[in-house]
């Protein structure tokens, strides 16, 4: 076997391989063999006719496009080891130059390769922002209002306090008025004069010192960018009468309280819940962001080379993706489409920079886990994937719950907690690093467990010792879920 | 019948005869019907050009078969007669001309 290789502009390689006519000349008899099994030959039983009489009744042709099928099927593993290149997806077969002797012309697409840059020397400030002491009272008025006492009262209506008017809408045409809105009572808050209302702002307002009984009618002129439509631009008259009005009283803000929203001794326990529970927020928000622009500057930094096979998937990923969304809303992919007249070409189109920045993310991940040697402990593994099982066991329907039993579906669910895992350790490191964290950290030892699942792992992971164990025990866990639907 | 030439009418291929042919140098052809042992002889020694060294004949006889279609008609397939050829040791016949 000769291979020549030639290097492609699009990180794919050509090979060009000659095939001893020795071996072609076998691979047609197991061809003709293969054949025989399936063609009824007149005075043989099948399988039994010798490689002539085959010939005579199939045809030539055919035989050689099945040994040249598993001719390939046999010789492209050996010619990806001896071309020494690292295949990313299955080549094709481009040309057939010459018969005498066999010569293939194959186009291989490469695997990735990232070159990092000096990620390492990536700095940015990071800086949380504290929580407002602000945020933390609208957090509590909001838990408050959700206690609020509504009584009946007999007096004009206050701020803050609960008035039911039946309202109607008119609009004002050049001769009489045209119905926007029936007649029907609505509940309306007391607000202050600048806040938002409905049907326009101080309007509740306006109520303050009126009793039930009392009616009224405004004019009102809305601006044209009303947020609702059928209101906007349009000279209205409002006319009320309120039927009733009633008193709101918010609990007030003290250990009381703090113990009827929840296992709270105090108020001051209750406020620190509270403002932990924000502080975690924001700096989650915060930390998507700041991970988001630490990558995006990692990733300028890298070097990518790829192939378009690689790029075509993840379109593909992301058409699927988008097919699913709208498959909730009842709709599909062509529907989509037409509503935003555009064929599928088109839309590929648009999806391939964001594809392209989405594959560069994955593969600068996948080369940074590599290269920070992250790992994923099989305890931690294990008590994840028991914790999603559980999760999912849960939320799906029964129908779908009963196929988390199923063994192939449990290691594909390990595989993505695992890859899941190894993400987000790396992406926490990239942060440490950027932040300055990481070497205030790294002159502390390094632990170090026996049982480790590395990223051989996920990618041979049918023969891992470890995945095998997730499985047993993720089983178990599966057994003990459905035991309990049971019940 | 005209001449020798008309006495072989076709070789009879099946895995039986495919195993003759290699096995027993023995070679099987449905000739014409009012062929003789020695007409076969000379038939295969003057087309072929190789050495007979003994032809048995056997008349197969014509069988009713049910139509492919209808089964309930029967039709008569029309018999042959089969000559059976033993060459000398060797000498071959090229059944498949033109195929290794």
């Amino acid at each position: 076997m000769k291979i020549e290789k030639q290097m492609l502009e699009d990180h794919q390689v050509r090979l060009t391989v000659e095939i001893e006519d020795d071996r072609v000349d076998q691979m047609r008899h197991r061809a003709a063999a293969k054949l025989a099994r399936r063609v009824k030959i007149p005075g043989f039983r099948p399988g039994k006719a010798p490689y002539p009489v085959i010939v005579r009744t199939v045809g030539d042709p055919a035989i050689f496009e099945e040994a040249l099928e598993m001719l390939l099927d046999e010789v492209y593993p050996e010619m990806i080891k001896e071309a020494d290149i690292k295949p990313y997806g299955p080549g094709h077969l481009e040309n057939l130059p010459k018969l005498e002797p066999l010569t293939l012309e194959i186009v291989v697409p490469l695997d990735a390769e990232v070159t990092l840059g000096d990620y390492k020397a990536i700095r940015r400030e990071y800086k949380p922002e504290p929580v407002p002491e602000s945020r933390v009272d609208e957090m509590l008025d909001a838990l408050r209002e959700r206690q609020v006492i509504v009584e009946p009262v007999d007096r004009p209506a206050q701020l803050d306090d609960m008035v039911t008017v039946s309202i109607s809408i008119e609009k004002v045409l050049d001769e009489g008025s045209e119905s926007l809105f029936k007649e029907q009572p609505v509940p309306l808050v007391v607000h202050k004069v600048d806040e938002d209302d409905w049907p326009f702002a101080g309007f509740s307002h306006s109520l303050i010192g009126k009793s039930a009984g009392d009616e009224g009618t405004v004019e009102h002129q809305y601006p044209d960018d009303f947020s609702e439509e059928y209101l906007s631009g349009v000279k209205a008259i409002v006319h009320y009468k309120i039927e009733n009005v009633k008193s709101r009283t918010l609990p007030e803000l003290n250990d009381e309280f703090a113990s009827s929203v929840g296992e709270f001794d105090n108020l001051d326990a209750l406020r620190a819940n509270v403002r932990s529970m924000l502080e975690g927020q924001a700096k989650e928000t915060y930390n998507q962001d700041y991970d988001e622009e630490v990558i995006d500057e990692a990733i300028a930094q890298a070097e990518f080379k790829y192939p378009p096979q690689m790029l075509d998937e993840e379109i593909e990923q992301m058409k699927r993706d988008l097919v699913r969304r709208l498959e909730r809303q009842n709709l599909d992919l062509e529907i989509y489409l037409k509503s935003r007249e555009m064929d599928e070409d088109a839309f590929k189109e648009e999806l391939k920079p964001v594809a392209e920045q989405r594959l560069k993310r994955g593969l600068l991940l996948f080369e940074l886990t590599k290269a920070e040697d992250i790992q994923v402990e099989s305890e931690e593994l294990i008590q994840e994937t028991g914790s999603t099982l559980n999760y999912l066991s849960q939320v799906l329907p029964k129908n779908e719950a009963r196929q988390l039993k199923n063994r192939n579906v449990q290691s594909n669910l390990a595989n993505n907690v695992l890859l899941d895992l190894l993400t987000n350790k790396t992406i926490e490191r990239l942060r440490k690093i950027a932040n300055g964290q990481y070497e205030a950290e790294a002159g502390e030892s390094v632990p170090e467990t026996p049982e480790q699942a590395t990223l051989e792992a996920e990618q041979s992971a049918a023969e891992e010792p470890v995945v095998e164990q997730i499985q047993e025990e993720v089983e178990e866990q599966a057994n003990e879920v459905s035991g309990e639907q049971h019940a | 019948m005209n001449n020798l030439y008309d006495v072989l009418r076709r070789p009879l291929i099946t895995e039986k005869t495919n195993y003759m042919n290699g096995e027993l140098r023995q070679y099987v052809f449905e000739v014409a019907p009012n062929a003789t042992k020695g007409l076969v002889q000379d038939a295969v020694e003057t087309i072929f050009k190789v050495k007979v060294v003994r032809v048995n004949v056997i008349n197969m006889p014509a069988k009713k078969k049910r139509n492919l279609r209808s089964r309930r008609i029967t039709t008569r397939r029309s018999g042959y007669k089969k000559a059976i050829i033993t060459l000398a040791p060797g000498d071959s016949i090229p059944v498949f001309e033109g195929v290794r």
